[in-house]
């Protein structure tokens, strides 16, 4: 096919020869084709700066002396609701992503994106349902290492008779594992006192009312799951006093023991039982 | 003779267990009993 031959103004009586409409008209046009194919089958020797469109793709393309080359990228390729317009090494697609994914980079994928589901985070109950106290131990075991830390609520905790609650980190008995600061105070009465000779977490320091009256205990352990660094273990709780007094009780154990916590045991003083009370372990991202 | 009754909680199942304490658990248990005793004699 003829080069184009750029502008020329005729004037009247001018008389275009076939060379005229070749280079000057046909070369220069935007020319149609159902798709490259045709192109191809109908422009042996497509020459530079000639220009197509092709139906098929919906692309306007420019012949650069060697290739034929889409002009301001092809048509749009989105074609549902929620869709992205992205790019590998050519425009693409990126169909929207299920229900509260995130749009997530990712460099192993062609376009460099993907829909993802949020790592999660906040606080998942590990004991479904919660862990009803019964016994003279209730044992939550099997706890998964895969969280940061771990948050303790035992509801409401009840004994056969006047009590206090201690926990046990994987049925550990070395009282000297245990360094403990107890903070209570009841009335207006305070005291504090440290403890290193209790095989447990002391929870509430003085015993508690039972049946249980609204008796609450929260305790957190940050880093459960390391098998190298010792654990420190924090305690709050409220709760009606042997005496019917209210009382609170912060304690702080330095629970000498690096294995990952794997299991807890509640248990109650002197040969009581639980009569009730529920224990609810949290693993928190 | 009868040996307190423990529960057993494990989260990998859901599964919950009540049984008696075995030997073990139950010489714990003794030890626990006349630790508290030795601890509110001295808090």
């Amino acid at each position: 096919m003829a080069a184009g031959l750029g502008f020329k103004e005729f004037t009247t009586g001018d008389v275009l020869t076939a060379a005229d409409a070749n280079g000057y008209l046909a070369s220069q046009v935007v020319m149609v084709f159902a798709d490259s194919a045709a192109r191809t089958a109908a422009i042996a020797s497509p020459q530079e700066g000639m220009i197509s469109y092709l139906k098929d793709t919906n692309a306007t393309q420019y012949y650069s002396g060697s290739a034929w080359v889409t002009i301001g990228g092809a048509g749009s390729p989105l074609t549902t609701k929620g869709d992205l317009y992205t790019y590998s090494t050519t425009d693409a697609r990126l169909a929207v992503g299920a229900n509260d994914t995130v749009l997530t980079a990712d460099s192993a994928e062609a376009t460099g994106l993907k829909w993802a589901t949020p790592a999660s985070g906040g606080m998942t109950l590990i004991n479904t349902g919660g862990t009803t106290l019964s016994g003279a131990t209730t044992t939550v075991s099997t706890i998964p290492g895969t969280y940061n830390e771990l948050i303790i609520f035992i509801d409401n905790p009840s004994g056969s008779a006047d009590y206090s609650l201690l926990i046990r980190p994987n049925a550990n008995s070395t009282a000297s594992d245990y360094q403990q600061f107890v903070n209570r105070g009841t009335g207006s009465t305070n005291n504090a006192y440290v403890d290193n000779a209790t095989s447990g977490v002391e929870t509430t320091g003085y015993g508690m009312d039972s049946p249980a009256n609204g008796n609450m205990i929260w305790a957190s352990i940050p880093n459960y799951a390391s098998t190298t660094a010792d654990k420190v273990i924090n305690v709050s709780s409220g709760f009606i006093q042997t005496t019917g007094a209210k009382a609170v009780c912060n304690t702080t154990c330095y629970f000498a023991q690096s294995a990952a916590i794997t299991s807890l045991v509640f248990f109650i003083s002197s040969g009581l039982t639980f009569s009730g009370g529920t224990v609810y372990v949290y693993g928190v991202k | 003779m009868t040996k307190p009754m423990v529960r057993i909680h494990d989260v990998s199942t859901n599964e919950i267990i009540d049984r008696e304490m075995t030997d073990a658990e139950f010489a714990q248990y003794q030890a626990d009993q006349a630790e508290r005793q030795l601890h509110y004699l001295s808090a």
